[in-house]
This record gives C-alpha cells, structure tokens and sequence, in this order.
C-alpha cells in the first residue's frame, strides 16, 4: 500500500494525524492547480477547503481506480469548474438586475482581477491577457490547457484526470491554442504600426496604378 | 500572410504563464479546514446520536396527545348540536369563566 493510500486509510478512520499529513504532502499542489484556474489567492484558497473537505468525507469511498495524485486533480478541477461557473451565473444576474435598474452593480466585478502571486513581474501584463482570454475559451478547451501549459501536467496526467483518451486530450489543447492565437490578434501591440505600413504599401500601389 | 514578429509575441503571450513559481497557501489554511469539518460535524453527529427507539417513543406521544385532544374537543365540534344546547354551553361560559361580567 502506498503512503497516500495508507493515509487516506487512515482518513477513513477518522485519524487527524494522517489528514494533517495529507494535507502536508499535497495542500500546496492542490492550492496551485486551483490558482491555475481561479488566479485568485482567495478563491484558490476557498477551492483548496472544499478540496480537502470532500477528502476527509470521502476518503473510504476512494477505490483506487486511479493514482490519489489523480484523484486529487479531479477534484480540484471540478471543484475550480463549479466556482467559476458560480461566479459567471452571479455576473450575469447582476448584470441583468442592473438592466432592470433593481441592482447595485456592486456585484459586477470585473472578471479578472488579476493577481497570480507565482507571475513573475515582467510577464504579469502578458499573464494577465492571457488569463482573460482563457477565461473566454469552452470549458474543456481551457482545462486542458490549463493542465497541461500552466501547471505543468503531463500529457498523459492531464488526460487521465479529465478522463479522455490522450488523442482527444491533444485535439483539446490544439483548438485552445489556436483559438487563444486567433483571440490574441487584436491585440498585438504594433497592430497600429501594422495598420500604417498596410496604408502605405496601398498608397504606393495606387500611385503606381495611376502612373 | 502573417507576420513573424506578431506570431513570436503571441507565443511569448502564450508562454505567460509557465513555468509559474509554485506558491504556497495561508498557514493557517488547514486549520481552517479542521474548523470547517468540526463544524459541519456536529449537527450530523448529533442526530446520529438521538437513538431510534426515542424517535419512535417520540413520534408515539406526539400522536397519542393529538388523539386525545381530538377525543376531547368533540363534543364542542359537534355540528349536528341544536341551537338551544349551543346556547346553553354558551351561558355555561361565560358564567364559568365570569365573562362580560362587570
């Protein structure tokens, strides 16, 4: 029997030595692959409690179909799913309610409030463009990648614990890249220098044309 | 056409966010989670508690009481009763409890 699954063994019994050890070995990985998803401190916080909760109450009903790692993830990413779907439905009524003019708007927060602690600073603008725009992509699409290029998964990991085939997995990441690829255009930061030397090159066509 | 120099920053903007710095959570965060399951323990573990014969008893008395409080009150429901009888208990009533006596 492997360590994790004698502690969860021991979970089972109601045992607070081996959930703190649990916790210990696997509170920081859950904690990360919900920020992956929620990019907020708070929220991945919230997740990583809901996490270990289901764990404590489920942990006779685990049979070992699957590696507890993968266990693990599943729950965290359904877990980061359900509160992200939460927060999308509280948006959308907020908004409605203030186009009926019933509401404070307070509840309209802006989408992402950006704030991923592990970002490394001079990335943080370009991190945050790109968590807005995965936000946009379908929910499977965006698990996907958020599996396997932000948290750094395995192709075979990331499959396992969305539980497809790893062609489909590939197929997943693939229309997510090229969707963010397409999403990403508006927003190239020389699209006005673009825009100029398009302008240009007409110009000298059309003068061409008339000579 | 594309255009090389947009394609290399979409893969730097696509690349934003590997590699992340593994960050670590509140260290007070699984004493939050004891708190949370403790507390969601007890109204479960409480009812766990309450033996299944003292339901039965329970759910027993209170049956029994609403049938003697129906047995009681029948006579004073009685729709058939004829006007004089009803004014009679009526008198008996308010002689009894000494209403709109002054």
């Amino acid at each position: 029997m492997t360590d994790d699954r004698r502690l969860l063994h021991g979970i089972a019994q109601q045992d607070q030595g081996a959930f703190r050890e649990f916790y210990d070995r696997h509170g920081d990985r859950v904690f990360n692959v919900a920020l992956g998803f929620l990019r907020q401190q708070s929220d991945a916080e919230e997740v990583t409690q809901d996490v270990f909760v289901e764990v404590y109450r489920s942990a006779q009903r685990f049979r070992g179909d699957s590696s507890v790692g993968t266990w693990l993830h599943r729950i965290t990413v359904r877990k980061s799913l359900d509160r992200i779907r939460h927060a999308k439905r509280k948006r959308r009524f907020a908004t409605l309610t203030q186009s009926l003019g019933l509401g404070t708007g307070s509840e309209a927060a802006p989408q992402t409030d950006f704030e991923d602690p592990g970002v490394l600073l001079g990335r943080r603008e370009d991190a945050a463009l790109l968590s807005r725009l995965i936000d946009e992509l379908p929910e499977r699409q965006r698990t996907a990648f958020v599996l396997c290029f932000v948290q750094g998964l395995s192709r075979q990991e990331a499959a396992d614990t969305m539980e497809v085939k790893l062609k489909a997995l590939e197929s997943l990441l693939q229309r997510a890249k090229s969707g963010l690829r397409a999403k990403l255009d508006p927003h190239f930061p020389g699209r006005g220098l673009d825009v100029r030397s398009e302008q240009r090159k007409s110009r000298q066509t059309a003068s061409k044309d008339t000579e | 056409m594309t255009n090389p120099e947009r394609e290399a920053w979409k893969d730097e903007v696509l690349e934003s966010l590997q590699g992340l710095e593994p960050f670590r959570p509140d260290p007070f965060l699984f004493t939050r989670i004891q708190s949370r399951i403790s507390s969601s323990d007890r109204p479960a573990a409480l009812v766990a508690r309450i033996p299944l014969g003292a339901s039965l008893v329970g759910l027993f008395l209170l049956a029994a009481l609403n049938v003697a409080v129906i047995v009681q009150a029948g006579p004073g429901i009685d729709a058939n009763a004829s006007p004089d009888t009803e004014d009679a208990y009526e008198q008996t009533l308010t002689s009894d409890f000494g209403l709109y006596s002054q």
